[in-house]
């Protein structure tokens, strides 16, 4: 599903993100990524979902050599790759459903059925009841719902969260880190990567330090 | 993806950016106007060099033994140039009684001569579509050629200030003109760049769940298609309230300061206007994304 195949990254001579990764993550695996912060998990990620270039090696999701995508090819992988932030990344002055739709209006799914897969995708994450109120009304926790929410709703091949906990508190942290293993557990690929390592329950455990992986 | 979704999200986006879209409005209105008001002073200066061009005539001045058949043969030939609209003879009496008329206030300068030194002449006038310097250098060679014509006068000093001032004006204008539609264009571009960057988190939550560029940059172009049509929109109204208040204000003495028709408010002016509008609306959101594109990399 997903291969690193010697992977280095940096951002100038001094500032080495990734050095000589090797990794190969499984369809359907929930694994985590865990290290101090400035390890490199973000970069790891951003190299993922096509925000980032390898400087030297080769990424693979299913088959497909991502790292040499061109420009305009990276919206159609971000289609089928959802990202999850700490900072939830949401449009504060528009409601829960259109947050949710945003996906699907940029794949150009209709109305009627934007409705309808918002509404279920709601529901998975029991805020289908308040789908048009403001995200900007809602708590920590329920903004990071709505994120994930968002991340899932085009059925992608893997969702990739980045500290999605690191901005609530320990109850909200573990009701997110449930609804993404309920998400995993219909078949999704799940990428969780933490500095805290409290958070781990089942799965596989990725451990980077400066910028090395020891699994 | 339909048309009217591109246009919702444009109106959505300008709703939620409410302040800002309406200070983006009065810039570009501003700045509209006074590009309008150029439009304004450059077509009536343009307008009133030709009316000035079309009052040039030639006078030929004959020699003093044309009267009689001869000299309708020559009315006649000269009648037949393509470039004549009419001529008029005034003899040397007409000549002389004219002058005398002109100097009426001091007659002394005439004390001296005997007789009647004046030559008979023939005023020509030309076709408006020869109301030019090649029209008139045209009839004044043709003229050269003929035995009894003895001297042309054309004004010609007068003619190539004239051919001066067209060229001033149009050049100029042109000159200015392209530096103040090039000042307004950034204005407008930058007023635009403040309405996109407000909205930086919604087009990095869009490039985030795949959309393409133009997906994300359409909504944004209508924007500021809107944005330069409802700005030229009031600085059409703000140059006709100026019309109205110079009119109401100078009035009749306006013309006569000017010795013609002025049009404060010439359609040409109004269409170039919403032209510009659209034209800057757009390529200031192009331009925008241009330059936050450049300054990301």
């Amino acid at each position: 599903m997903i291969k690193l195949i010697n992977v280095n990254k940096s951002y100038g001579p001094k500032a080495v993100s990734l050095s000589n990764i090797n990794l190969h993550i499984k369809k359907g695996e929930f694994v985590f990524i865990t290290g101090a912060s400035g390890s490199g998990k973000t970069t790891l990620l951003k190299l993922l979902y096509g925000e980032a270039r390898p400087t030297s090696g080769q990424v693979l999701i299913n088959g497909k050599k991502i790292d040499t995508l061109k420009r305009s090819e990276i919206p159609y992988l971000r289609r089928r790759v959802g990202v999850v932030f700490q900072d939830f990344r949401l449009l504060e002055g528009r409601t829960i459903f259109e947050n949710v739709a945003i996906p699907l209006e940029v794949s150009g799914t209709p109305t009627a059925d934007i409705v309808k897969k918002v509404h279920s995708v709601l529901s998975t994450v029991r805020l289908h009841h308040r789908m048009d109120e403001k995200v900007s009304s809602l708590s920590a926790g329920e903004q990071q719902k709505v994120a994930v929410a968002r991340a899932v709703i085009n059925d992608p091949l893997m969702l990739l969260a980045d500290e999605p906990t690191g901005s609530l508190d320990i109850k909200a942290g573990e009701e997110i880190l449930d609804i993404l293993m309920g998400i995993n557990a219909k078949g999704t690929t799940v990428v969780f990567a933490t500095h805290n390592r409290a958070l781990i329950k089942d799965g596989r455990v990725i451990t980077i330090e400066k910028g090395r992986v020891f699994s | 993806m339909r048309p009217s979704y591109f246009i919702n999200k444009a109106l959505a986006g300008m709703r939620n950016a409410l302040l800002v879209n309406l200070l983006a409005v009065v810039t570009i209105a501003v700045s509209l106007t006074l590009l309008g008001a150029f439009f304004v002073v450059i077509i009536n200066a343009i307008n009133l060099t030709e009316r000035l061009g079309s009052r040039l005539e030639v006078v030929a001045y004959l020699k003093d033994n044309v009267s009689g058949e001869p000299l309708s043969s020559l009315e006649e030939n000269i009648k037949s140039f393509p470039e004549v609209r009419e001529i008029a003879y005034i003899s040397k009496e007409e000549a002389l009684a004219s002058l005398k008329k002109g100097l009426a206030d001091d007659p002394s300068v005439l004390d001296g001569i005997e007789g009647n030194p004046l030559p008979a002449s023939l005023v020509i006038r030309l076709k408006d579509d020869f109301q030019n310097t090649g029209g008139i250098k045209s009839v004044t060679r043709k003229l050269r050629g003929i035995s009894s014509v003895e001297d042309l006068q054309y004004g010609g000093e007068l003619l190539e200030r004239f051919s001066v001032l067209i060229s001033v004006v149009k050049f100029g204008g042109a000159a200015l003109g392209f530096g103040l539609i090039l000042s307004t264009l950034l204005i407008v571009s930058n007023t635009i760049k403040l309405t996109i960057q407000t909205r930086m988190d919604e087009i990095e939550v869009m490039r985030l769940v795949g959309a393409t560029p133009l997906f994300i940059k359409t909504p944004f172009f209508i924007e500021g298609v809107i944005l330069g049509l409802t700005g030229a929109f009031f600085a059409t109204l703000t140059i006709a309230a100026l019309k109205w208040l110079i009119e109401y204000n100078l009035g009749s003495d306006l013309n006569l300061l000017f010795g013609a028709d002025l049009d404060l408010l010439p359609y040409e002016a109004v269409v170039g206007l919403f032209c510009f509008g659209i034209l800057f609306g757009l390529t200031g959101s192009i331009l925008s994304f241009w330059r936050l594109s450049k300054a990301r990399s």
